[in-house]
This record gives structure tokens, sequence and C-alpha cells, in this order.
């Protein structure tokens, strides 16, 4: 960080350290920082990790998805969503804006009209993304293979991470996709490449 | 109302005939305005829908009215040239009308004189040609 030190503002300092003394987070040996991680951890376990674990803990345990509904794949969604299926558990909460998303979930047939906004919708979430094909329609068109005004398969238009096949997929199969993208997130590192 | 029809409609009216409890009309284009105002007149108040069907040797228009008070249907159909067909709109008669006239001009290529916003509906503005149309390329 290479962050000077600075002069702290009177009163803001935690009691113990005397002012001007402690040091920034930025600056603190690994050892004590390890320490306060730990400390601060509900139950006191040992934290021995990478980086990278942690991120991808997080980031595949919080994956808010944009309820991307456009046929009947999104019943099954909504389903997968309710208090049976459960995708809460999961940490899935929907969210009705992509500024709140992580992941698109594409459940439906995508038409040539709707593509320029599901790309639009794609490029307002945040990093990190993914998307998940659902169904047969977002996965290569479906039932409208080779049609005149439906987009043939959503990976036209956006990078997609899971195909699930099935017309509709069962919730058990989205459950299925959403633990293979779990995985998948936990293959990957913040050095870039997504495997 | 069959025969008020027939008497009434002499010229425009093709055939009419009831079908277990659906009245079915043929009518040609000039006189389609006239005869779905007398049927609205006659309880047939609701439009539940217009599509057209492209049979490969002729387009025919077709409207489908519903009697609310009873649940009886009446159909209106119209032939009209496959290329370059014009209608007479039913805005003024039945303002639902609006989107499912431009759904028939957006898949078929059917034009509706006197439409307040004849566009494509479904389609990109940018589409060429009427993909429901049996001529059209695949």
């Amino acid at each position: 960080m290479g962050v000077g030190r600075q002069p702290a503002p009177e009163g803001h300092q935690a009691g113990g350290a005397p002012a001007g003394e402690r040091p920034l987070a930025g600056q603190a040996n690994p050892a004590t920082r390890a320490a306060n991680l730990v400390c601060r951890l509900p139950g006191g376990a040992i934290l021995v990790t990478t980086v990278d674990h942690v991120l991808n803990w997080a980031k595949s345990s919080s994956l808010w998805y944009l309820t991307y509904g456009l046929a009947c794949c999104a019943i099954e969604m909504m389903c997968a969503a309710a208090s049976h299926y459960d995708l809460d558990r999961f940490g899935l909460i929907p969210r009705g804006t992509p500024r709140q998303s992580d992941l698109m979930l594409v459940s439906g047939t995508v038409t040539k009209k709707m593509a320029p906004v599901l790309r639009q919708l794609y490029d307002q979430m945040p990093e990190p993304k993914y998307v998940i094909a659902m169904g047969g329609c977002a996965c290569a068109g479906g039932p409208f293979y080779d049609s005149y005004f439906v987009v043939q398969g959503v990976d036209e238009i956006v990078p997609v991470d899971i195909y699930i096949a099935g017309c509709p997929p069962r919730p058990e199969a989205l459950i299925d996709g959403i633990l293979r993208l779990q995985e998948k997130i936990h293959r990957s590192s913040i050095r870039g490449e997504r495997t | 109302m069959i025969e008020d029809l027939r008497s009434q409609f002499a010229q425009a009216l093709q055939s009419a005939e009831q079908v277990g409890r659906e009245v079915r009309l043929r009518v040609t284009a000039p006189g389609l305005l006239d005869i779905a105002r007398f049927c609205k007149e006659h309880r047939f108040t609701y439009l539940a829908d217009i599509t057209a069907v492209d049979t490969g040797t002729e387009l025919r228009v077709v409207y489908r009215l519903v009697n609310l008070e009873n649940s009886q249907h009446l159909v209106i159909s119209v032939p009209v040239p496959r290329t370059g067909g014009r209608l007479p709109t039913l805005c003024r008669v039945f303002q639902g009308a609006e989107w499912p006239e431009r759904e028939v001009y957006d898949l078929f290529g059917v034009r509706f004189d006197g439409h307040p916003d004849l566009r494509r509906i479904l389609l990109t503005d940018d589409w060429e040609g009427y993909p429901l149309l049996k001529t059209a390329k695949t």
C-alpha cells in the first residue's frame, strides 16, 4: 500500500495503544494481520489458507442472481427459489437489478429483440460475474432451431459458464448446475485464468 | 342474425354458416368495416383475436369476436392478396384491434388503412420480409 504514517484524529483510536503508535492495516506485519483475522472469526479456529481460497469461498457462497426468466424455464427457476427447494440455502438470492447481481440465470427463449437488452444487462453487472444458460432454448435455441427470430443459444451474446440441459430442467437440475458453478469458482484464481 | 346479415350485406357477404355454436362469415374487404360494426351492435362486443392464415394459395385475415353474454363465437374471414394486401382498420370499432393488427402486419405484411400506428410489433424494425408467409425464406 505504501501509506505513510498519518496523524489519526483524536478520539478515533482503539483503547490500549497510544495515539500514533497503532499501525494501519496496510502496514501491519503478516503475522499480526493473520492473528487479527483469526481473532475476529467466530469460534476462533486457526486460519491457514490462501487468498484464492478465501475469495473463491466468498464469491461462490453469495451468488446473487439476476432473474432472467423468459419462458417456462422461469417457472422452474421460481420453483427452485421457493421454500421447497430453497435456493437461499446456497447463498443465492434473487435480484431484480444487474447492479446487485453476480450471476445471470438465463432461463428461457432469447429472441433477437431481447438480445441487445440481455447484453446490456450483462454489461451492467459488476465483476466477477457468471452466466448460467438454463434449458434447451438458452443453450442452443431448443425447439426453435433455425427459427427466424430466436437466438440460437445465449452464448452468441454473452459468455456462458454452465449449460443446463432440459426442457425445462427440473429444480434439481438447476441446483446441480449451481453446485457445478460453485465448483468452477473454487477452481479459479485471482491470477486471472478461469478454468 | 345470419338472416339479417344476408339481407343487409348481400354484396359483401360471400358465405355464412353456423357450425355448432360458432358463426363463420366469409367477407370481402370492402364490406368488412360495416359487417364488424353490425356484429358489435348485435352483442359480439369482444374482439378476441386477429390473425391470418396463409394456405399457400390464398391469404385470409381472420377476426374472432365473442358474445360475452352467451359465450358464442363469431369468425370473420377476409381474403387479401398475398403481396400488398390492404384492409380497413377496425380500431374505430374495437379499440383493442390496434396491437393485433400490428401483429398481422408484422408477420404477414397486410397493411391496415387508417391504423394510428402501423409499425412492427414483435420483430425488430429493420427486419425484411414477413416470416409467416409461405414464401418467406427460413
